[in-house]
């Protein structure tokens, strides 16, 4: 047998070892189907609702309850909440997957370089001190305030504001991947730079740095709506669940669904992607204790 | 250990330095003079220009820099908006700002610490699946829907507590508090579930057991000390992230406290307030994490070999 099939059966019957013990998930497979309705909102939202429909006023039907025509009611300038809840899914999630993306490489590299280097290592471990010492809330809202609050920003921001986290867990991993056999081997042998990053060093780290990014994911929703809520983050006439909900806020005592339905919406896309995150750290790691 | 304090706490000198440079740098470059942002339009040149005088904003970049440092030194600096010192300013806040935090934090400890061990103890039984399932849920409900859930609730509806403001004396913690505590208690509960389990599953636990030791003893001695390394880190970021997570809470509440003081300067461009803010929390973050080092070392002899040297 060739070297690349026999490689190719372990990385399916892993897999398939994998997938066998997060279907036996309940809680995992809950969060995987709540998780399919949002991809589905992100990818066939246009054909549910016509994008118009987002921003469309109308003065004669502000304020309306939930009701056959307009499943969630219309806000306090005659939106239909569905729809813009139905498009908000695009910002809040794509924030949180994009900014949660872009840490998680920059991460990636910057901990190579430490794993790699001692040097560099020393380096980048003195500028993530200073950086882990300033809040990251703090540093998102200075810099929201800077750059504007738009979507692109906010990806920017949050990424930035946790790459020092994602740095200092990727290397924690990375350094005890160093230290085994199989690494020091594959050094021995010649191997070098980029191709003992990738070939030796990071598809043994990749478990438990993909737990984490599943659980960012969800965290970076939860900042996403808390920075618009406050006012800091994406503005007004785009969906936003946040600033929805702020929005919203204003009319509670008449209309609490402008309240309710956005803060539900961040709500179920942060269980999902925690119940699918606490799922992956089962069945990845059948050991470890929940 | 003292040696090894002193050069922590020196360290930390230029660390901070560096964090409030960054700061610095960051504000500088928003557009405007104090002058311009906060008085009239009609102003004539030469009040603006006393204001800016008056509120240290004279010179280049480099220069500002190190008068508000100096300025910081004498205690003596000026807030860009009210030109009252930020001292003073931070002082009629702080209390409030710290009295809800250190309340709810201690709440949320308590609660999340016990129920997490109750959880871990009794592994796998209908408290155990169900306080789990529970934090799972609320570890994903963002803190202001909690928050606007209360208020429509009890301030809204049934109009028993405030809705927002420190107006009604006690009664105006209520719910900031309950927002606080509900949101931080998932975590810290799971935390200290897997930590507990964790340690409830070595030798030295089958090994106290089997010598006779009583169940009470090994919970709350030879398993909690071992667990309490991840329940102190977490337990010490959290204290260490009051002030900053107050930002948040106190905006949706209107609570004139620390963290609506730092949202409306990073809004208001005012760099000196923003600055100081900056110090303090980055500041009491640093301690808390001297304070980890010192509470391992207490209670880990492996640690404690580490600074004798």
């Amino acid at each position: 047998m060739s070297r690349t099939t026999k490689d190719k059966k372990i990385v399916s019957s892993r897999f398939a070892e994998v997938a066998r013990r997060y279907a036996r998930n309940k809680a995992a497979i809950i969060g995987l189907i709540l998780f399919s309705f949002i991809l589905f909102a992100i990818l066939f939202a246009n054909l549910v609702v016509p994008p118009e429909n987002v921003t469309a006023y109308d003065a004669h039907n502000k304020l309306v309850k939930p009701c056959a025509e307009h499943w969630f009611g219309t806000d306090n300038l005659g939106r239909d909440v569905f729809a813009r809840v139905l498009y908000g899914t695009r910002i809040t999630v794509g924030i949180g997957v994009g900014a949660t993306l872009i840490s998680l490489i920059l991460g990636a590299i910057l901990a190579s370089i430490c794993a790699l280097s001692k040097k560099a290592d020393f380096v980048i471990m003195r500028i993530i001190d200073v950086g882990s010492c300033i809040p990251s809330i703090l540093l998102a809202l200075l810099m929201l305030a800077i750059l504007g609050g738009n979507v692109v920003n906010m990806i920017i921001t949050l990424s930035i504001a946790s790459v020092f986290g994602f740095t200092t867990q990727i290397r924690a991993v990375l350094l005890s991947v160093v230290e085994e056999d199989y690494v020091k081997a594959a050094r021995l042998s010649g191997t070098s730079g980029i191709k003992l990053v990738f070939r030796h060093i990071l598809p043994n780290a990749l478990d438990p740095i993909l737990v984490y990014a599943t659980m960012t994911v969800s965290s970076m929703m939860l900042s996403a709506a808390g920075l618009s809520f406050i006012g800091m983050g994406v503005a007004p006439p785009s969906p936003e669940w946040g600033a929805m909900l702020f929005y919203g806020q204003k009319y509670f005592k008449t209309a609490p669904y402008l309240e309710i339905i956005p803060g539900a919406a961040v709500a179920l896309a942060a269980l999902s992607v925690n119940l699918i995150g606490d799922g992956l750290r089962d069945a990845l790691d059948p050991k470890a204790i929940q | 250990m003292s040696r090894y304090l002193i050069k922590r706490f020196l360290y930390m000198i230029p660390m901070l330095f560096l964090v409030i440079l960054f700061v610095y740098l960051i504000m500088s470059f928003t557009p405007g003079d104090p002058a311009t942002n906060n008085l009239p339009l009609t102003t004539p040149q030469q009040v603006k220009d006393a204001y800016n005088e008056r509120v240290g904003y004279t010179g280049t970049v480099a220069g500002r820099f190190f008068g508000y440092l100096k300025g910081l030194a004498s205690g003596n600096v000026l807030s860009y908006t009210s030109g009252e010192n930020i001292f003073t300013e931070l002082g009629k806040r702080l209390p409030l700002t710290l009295r809800l935090g250190l309340l709810s934090f201690s709440i949320a400890a308590l609660l999340g610490v016990g129920l997490g061990i109750l959880s871990a103890v009794k592994q796998y039984s209908f408290l155990d699946s169900s306080l789990t399932v529970i934090a799972v849920l609320f570890a994903s409900i963002p803190s202001f829907f909690i928050a606007g859930v209360l208020q429509l609730y009890f301030a809204v509806n049934r109009g028993l507590l405030p809705s927002f403001g420190m107006e009604a004396g006690w009664k105006s913690y209520i719910l900031p508090v309950s927002t606080l505590v509900v949101t931080s208690i998932p975590v810290l509960s799971r935390m200290t579930r897997s930590a507990m389990l964790n340690a409830l599953n070595q030798d030295y636990i089958r090994t106290a057991r089997a010598k006779g030791c009583s169940e009470k003893r090994v919970i709350w001695k030879h398993a909690l000390k071992n667990a309490s390394f991840p329940i102190i880190t977490l337990l010490l970021t959290g204290l260490a992230s009051i002030i900053g997570g107050s930002v948040i809470i106190e905006s949706i509440f209107t609570l004139p406290g620390i963290g609506t003081y730092l949202l409306t300067a990073i809004n208001g461009k005012n760099t000196p307030v923003v600055m100081t803010c900056t110090l303090i929390l980055s500041a009491v973050f640093m301690i808390a994490m001297v304070l980890m080092d010192v509470f391992f070392a207490l209670i880990d002899p492996k640690v404690r070999a580490r600074y004798q040297k």
